[in-house]
């Protein structure tokens, strides 16, 4: 291995950036779908009364949103309560009863909660049924453009990572195959002697499982360390953004990547023992 | 212990290089392969080692066909027949000890085992006290003991030898000859290809000629040349 040192290193750095960027994309992922999950969990469905529903057809709406299935929470905000958080948000100063020509023009709603995300969509089309909804709204289009980017991210990642895979597993064969340029007598040798074929190939495998691992470890290194660091300054700074902190999960993923710098590098052995080792 | 039954040999693009051998060589013979260069003698020993298959025909060594020998099976044929060369083949950066020991390891000898069974085939082949020496240390007579060493240290039940001492003097020559005597004593068989017509004559071993890959003598107590007899 001291014989091709600088392919070594570079099969070596070359098996750690892409597992670098494969880390990064399982992070990516992961922490997008922990988002998602909360943000879907926070959805609160809100109902608008239509304007022409009479008292009639408001008559025990309230009962009869509590009694649908997987309901968490009802509650009823009148136009007028509406007005207020209006004018709350726009600031004492604004006149805004003025500027809406003393009409408030909002209509009375019912937020909605529910107790399991999955039920939110459901439970939202049910309502749009009803005649006495004029509108109903769970905040859908957010959840959609996040699990979107996140099959982006997977795309062009996985790309990314495959290009990335095939030039580490390249340049792995390459590097044995020096080796055994360099231990071409000894090979010769070996078989005239009867050493047997896995005799011949163990160190080759042993080789090529060490450059991938040196590039594994390297790799979960480089992430874990700059992971963490961003998990203790979100914590400070950006408090709202729930990053995945769980032990259970980094260790998987970065014990994935481990296992997959040793597939790697014993995939590139195996070009190279099929290509240029007659054994 | 050898049979070759109507062996034939051709590389492509057609050229002969063996034409219908068979013949039969039993444990414990010395045997000279003689012939011009080309004609077939390195051929002869590939087949045996299994490192070619014969186009045509079948070979057997110890009652086992090579042509239907599996892959996996051909390192045990191997270390049931050595090898020498006329270029010794050893490993430069390896001493002597090393190139002895190498064959032993390859096979998976006990480690407890080694040094006994190195001692012991240096001393056969007359290069005690040489272990500690790199090849480049040494004379060629003892870089070719080194070679016999290695080949015979698995305890080969054959000895194919492909000019020996083709790049030695006769002195050295004469030496190598004795070893290679001495192995035979002990019930190895050996074949040795050679141009050495002095060796040949004076030993008085069966001689097989071949001539552009036929057989065209096979004698029990030959001469290099036939005209000679």
């Amino acid at each position: 291995m001291q014989r091709n040192g600088w392919m070594s290193l570079a099969s070596a750095a070359t098996m750690a950036i892409c597992l670098i960027v494969l880390g990064i994309a399982l992070l990516i992922v992961l922490n997008t779908n922990q988002l998602v999950s909360t943000l879907e969990s926070n959805v609160e469905i809100v109902a608008y009364v239509s304007e022409e529903a009479d008292a009639a057809a408001r008559q025990g709406l309230d009962e009869r949103l509590r009694s649908l299935p997987g309901v968490a929470e009802v509650r009823f905000v009148s136009k007028e309560e509406a007005l207020e958080e209006l004018k709350l948000r726009f600031g004492e100063e604004s006149n805004l009863a003025e500027a809406l020509g003393g009409k408030n023009p909002l209509p009375d709603a019912y937020r909605i909660k529910m107790s399991r995300p999955e039920d939110v969509i459901p439970a939202a089309q049910e309502l749009m049924s009803w005649a006495v909804f004029e509108k109903v709204r769970y905040g859908q289009g957010i959840v959609e453009k996040l699990f979107a980017l996140t099959k982006w991210i997977k795309v062009v990642s996985f790309a990314l990572m495959g290009f990335l895979g095939l030039t580490a597993v390249f340049l792995i064969a390459t590097t044995i195959h020096l080796t055994m340029t360099a231990r071409q007598r000894e090979i010769a040798i070996m078989k005239l002697v009867g050493a047997t074929d896995w005799f011949i190939r163990w160190p080759f495998f042993l080789e090529g499982m060490f450059l991938g691992l040196i590039g594994a470890v390297l790799a979960v290194g480089v992430l874990s360390g700059s992971y963490l660091l961003l998990i203790k300054n979100a914590r400070v700074t950006l408090a709202f953004l729930p990053l995945v902190s769980d032990a259970g999960v980094l260790l998987r993923v970065f014990g994935g990547l481990l296992v997959t710098g040793l597939v790697l590098g014993v995939t590139g052995t195996l070009v190279s023992i099929y290509r240029f080792l007659d054994v | 212990m050898i049979q070759m039954y109507n062996v034939s040999k051709v590389y492509p693009p057609g050229i002969r290089a063996l034409i219908d051998v068979t013949l039969r060589i039993e444990k414990g013979e010395f045997v000279f392969l003689v012939g011009a260069s080309g004609a077939g003698k390195t051929s002869f020993i590939k087949l045996l080692l299994r490192e070619e298959l014969p186009t045509r025909g079948q070979i057997f060594v110890a009652g086992k066909s090579l042509v239907r020998m599996k892959r996996s099976e051909i390192p045990y044929l191997r270390r049931n027949v050595g090898v020498i060369f006329q270029d010794f083949r050893l490993l430069p950066n390896y001493t002597v000890f090393e190139n002895v020991a190498f064959a032993l390891r390859v096979v998976e000898t006990p480690s407890r085992d080694i040094p006994r069974r190195v001692e012991e085939v240096l001393a056969l082949v007359g290069l005690e006290g040489k272990e500690r020496l790199l090849p480049d240390q040494l004379s060629g007579g003892e870089q070719q003991r080194v070679g016999i060493a290695r080949a015979v240290v698995n305890r080969p039940s054959i000895l194919l030898a492909d000019e020996p001492t083709g790049n030695l003097d006769a002195d050295t020559s004469w030496e190598i000859m004795k070893v290679l005597s001495e192995i035979n004593k002990r019930g190895t068989t050996i074949i040795m290809a050679t141009h050495a017509k002095d060796i040949v004559d004076r030993m008085r071993r069966r001689v097989i000629a071949i001539e552009n890959g036929r057989v065209v003598r096979d004698e029990k107590r030959g001469l290099y040349d036939s005209n000679e007899a």
